[in-house]
């Protein structure tokens, strides 16, 4: 800025100086509004990656009505043998999901569900996640890239329904289709080996062990299809998202809440 | 690296353990049923981590898992039990991996979270590439016989 | 203004430094015990996920900003009594940072993936910009003490200054919104967080500052005037009120709410271990001691009240954090209002924490490493004003 010009009070400012004020006030407003642009960007940026078919969004269906107890625990369990974790009830252990039980204190009225992550599509986990490494794939399967996982647990901070776990030790005898390993985040996949290669027929395991002829308590499927047994179900007789208030929109979702 | 330009063939499968003065050159193991791996030898032995790398993009943001460059599928080949049917871990020198990368010096994590153990029995692989592919499916299909096999590895390894 | 380098041989120094080299030692060794056995050592579990040395990171973090004030109010605002302790200012802000970082990245469960967090990189995410952030303020602060000492640089020194000035609020604001920003957390989701760790920037930093100021000034054989005291004291007493007034404003809003109750019932009344260090260490010894020592009229001009006032503010700032990261993440989440719920992994129930001896050598050792580096640099470069002129002689 030049000070050359030398301004009485009340006098009219040069063309000179009107002209680098105009500049500067240019400059400094495109300074503030650049940001405000990029911050625009990025938080509507999708955040799916993948060349999966765009259309489908996988979803489950868990009807807490049919299912028992015993049958709560089989989910676990299956879970745990597909994908080789297992949890002694240690604060450390992994849980990908589990037998979470309610109380109403007032009426006495109790139940038991599974939970476990919820893949939303519009997951907390994802956005705030500092490399990327959790993501939502095109097809709605929130996944942890653990190959990109730093194990900053900042998305395990973000979850609201503590669907992350931390790999707090050195990891033996994995299974094939579950890699994991020390120092990185995980949660339930959905089975989404099984899904890649059996499309709308995949059944996760947690569903496998208490689906049977006589009845069917978890369905997997297409959300964005009408015509899935999914879609058909929740059309009929509607479900509970978990923490709806949140606006998530939540893949999983429970009746007989 | 110099014995590797200069003798090409001293990494041949299934051949006893060569040496060039004091120093035993790694082995990699193969079965004799499979005539050859998704690449040519040298090819494998510079690009291996490329493939490796573009398969494992493919498989986690993609969903893509029946690639040629399939880990498992290398395993599957690679990592049969030997001939004395002691079942090798990653940890012992003469895993396939390990055997190599332990001559270069070059440290791989791979194993920290992958299972490194095959799926599929040494009889099941093909001598064709097709059939080595279709068993890379084999591993998410199976799940009760995968189950199994490898309820039978963990007791004979642990 | 003539500035020199650190010149002591006394014992004392060599023996600060050799301790400090000590805890750093240890630091080092307790992250790679912690990276080799996993961290199942530790006491962070799946319920407390950031621990101790996030504390003390955040501490370290949160100071270097406010640290960064006094050269800023000489450079920005223009307070010339200021500017003989400006470059003492850039790199104690440069040094507390570095620390804080060194913990952040040993604490990591993949810190061997550092290149990967530089490389990939999610924008919506406040951590990827916070890392942005933080290494871009080592770099801008960086210039501007080049700025300041290179002589015919010096005028350029002061839009230098602007630009840190406004970085290091925005970083402070990237740390507070990391808290600040999740929906999940009942004792976190607030906007107010950013302000308040900025208001708290200003007090811990300056804390720290004054800390370095009397340690290296009397090592050195140097003095410093009570003029000049007094002013920081001043400073710090507006400083650690405005601590309170936010610490206030953030309670009575969340107790407002009626489903906000049970988050402020544990941190006020029953959360054990956390009541106590809110009360008693944050609001009793780290706010309201050290305004009755800054402000009563019989101990407003002693130097050790002044020393003691700084420490205080310091162990309170530990509290302080210790309450907000540890104490918002033992609440249990509300997964289903109305109900209450158990499970195997822990819900519904107060999270256990217990430091391990390794999360608190990590601490330490980040400490120690500014400590050591401000110390050390302070000794090659020429950054000390060899006299402090009074006021009436300016």
């Amino acid at each position: 800025m030049t000070n050359n010009q030398i301004s009485q009070p009340g006098s009219i400012p040069s063309s000179d100086s009107r002209r680098s004020f105009l500049k500067n006030s240019a400059a400094i407003a495109s300074v503030f509004v650049a940001p405000g642009v990029i911050l625009y960007k990025a938080s509507h940026a999708t955040s799916s990656k993948g060349a999966a078919a765009r259309t489908i969004r996988w979803g489950m269906l868990i009807d807490t009505n049919a299912m028992t107890e015993a049958d709560v625990d089989n989910c676990v369990s299956a879970c745990q043998r597909e994908h080789g974790w297992k949890s002694n009830g240690q604060p450390t252990d992994t849980q990908w999901i589990r037998k979470l039980n309610l109380l109403d204190s007032e009426t006495g009225y109790k139940k038991s569900l599974p939970m476990m992550c919820q893949h939303c599509e519009d997951p907390p986990c994802v956005d705030v996640c500092p490399t990327g490494a959790s993501f939502k794939r095109a097809d709605g399967i929130v996944l942890v890239d653990r190959h990109i996982c730093i194990g900053c647990r900042y998305c395990m901070m973000a979850c609201p329904y503590k669907a992350r776990s931390f790999i707090h030790e050195n990891i033996k005898n994995q299974t094939a289709v579950a890699p994991r390993g020390k120092g990185t985040v995980e949660s339930c996949t959905l089975c989404v080996h099984r899904i890649d290669s059996d499309g709308a027929n995949a059944v996760p395991a947690c569903a496998e062990a208490v689906n049977s002829a006589a009845k069917k308590p978890m369905v997997f499927g297409d959300l964005n299809d009408p015509d899935s047994e999914i879609s058909k179900r929740l059309a009929k007789l509607g479900a509970l998202k978990v923490r709806a208030d949140l606006d998530l929109n939540p893949g999983i979702r429970y009746q007989g809440l | 690296m110099l014995i590797f330009l200069i003798s090409p063939d001293l990494l041949a499968a299934g051949t006893e353990a060569s040496s060039i003065g004091n120093v035993v050159l790694p082995r990699v193991i193969t079965p004799e049923n499979v005539q050859q791996c998704v690449e040519p030898t040298d090819i494998m032995r510079r690009d291996h981590m490329k493939f490796l790398l573009q398969q494992r993009d493919a498989t986690v943001l993609d969903g893509n898992r029946n690639g040629k460059y399939s880990l498992t599928g290398c395993i599957n080949c690679h990592a049969q039990t030997p001939e004395n049917g002691k079942l090798v871990r990653s940890g012992d020198p003469e895993y396939f991996c390990t055997a190599c990368h332990q001559y270069t010096s070059v440290k791989i994590d791979c194993f920290e979270c992958h299972s490194d153990r095959p799926t599929v029995p040494a009889e099941q692989l093909g001598h064709s590439l097709d059939t080595q592919q279709s068993l890379a499916r084999i591993v998410s299909t199976n799940h009760d016989g995968v189950h199994k096999k490898l309820l039978q590895q963990v007791t004979l390894g642990d | 203004m003539r500035y020199s380098e650190l010149k002591t041989n006394s014992s004392p120094y060599w023996l600060i430094l050799g301790v400090l080299a000590v805890l750093i030692g240890a630091g080092l060794a307790a992250a790679h015990y912690m990276d080799v056995e996993g961290h199942h050592v530790s006491g962070m579990n799946n319920q407390i996920v950031w621990g101790l040395p996030h504390v003390f990171a955040i501490f370290l973090i949160i100071a270097a900003s406010g640290a960064l004030n006094i050269a800023s109010l000489s450079s920005v605002f223009g307070i010339s009594q200021y500017q003989p302790l400006s470059r003492l200012s850039a790199i104690l802000s440069i040094s507390l940072l570095a620390g804080g970082l060194i913990i952040l990245i040993l604490d990591l469960g993949r810190p061997d993936r550092l290149i990967v967090a530089i490389t990939y990189y999610n924008f919506k995410s406040i951590f990827a910009w916070n890392m942005i952030l933080y290494s871009g303020f080592v770099v801008v602060v960086g210039v501007y003490l080049w700025l300041m000492m290179e002589r015919r640089m010096l005028a350029y020194s002061k839009p230098a200054g602007f630009v840190a000035l406004i970085w290091r609020l925005v970083l402070t604001t990237g740390t507070g919104s990391i808290f600040g920003f999740l929906v999940a957390r009942e004792a976190y989701d607030t906007a107010l967080l950013a302000p308040m760790f900025i208001v708290m920037s200003f007090a811990f930093g300056l804390a720290v500052f004054i800390l370095l100021l009397l340690s290296s000034f009397s090592l050195d054989n140097r003095v410093v005037n009570d003029c000049h005291l007094q002013r920081l004291r001043r400073l710090l007493g507006l400083f650690t009120a405005a601590i309170f007034y936010f610490v206030v404003l953030f309670h009575i809003t969340k107790l407002y709410g009626t489903q906000n109750h049970g988050v402020e019932y544990f941190l006020l009344v029953e959360g054990g271990i956390y009541s106590a260090l809110f009360w008693l260490l944050q609001i009793g010894v780290g706010n309201l001691l050290p305004l009755l020592l800054i402000y009563l009229p019989s101990l407003n001009r002693s130097r050790t009240s002044l020393v003691l006032a700084c420490c205080l503010v310091i162990i309170g700032a530990i509290a302080q954090l210790y309450v907000i990261i540890i104490g918002g993440q033992a609440y249990p989440l509300n997964i289903f209002p109305g109900y209450e719920v158990s499970s195997s992994f822990y819900d519904g129930v107060i999270g256990d924490y217990m430091p391990s001896i390794w999360e608190l050598m990590l601490g330490l050792g980040g400490v120690a490493t500014s400590i050591l580096m401000v110390f050390l640099i302070m000794r090659i470069l020429p950054l000390t004003p060899e006299i402090l002129p009074d006021d009436q002689l300016n």
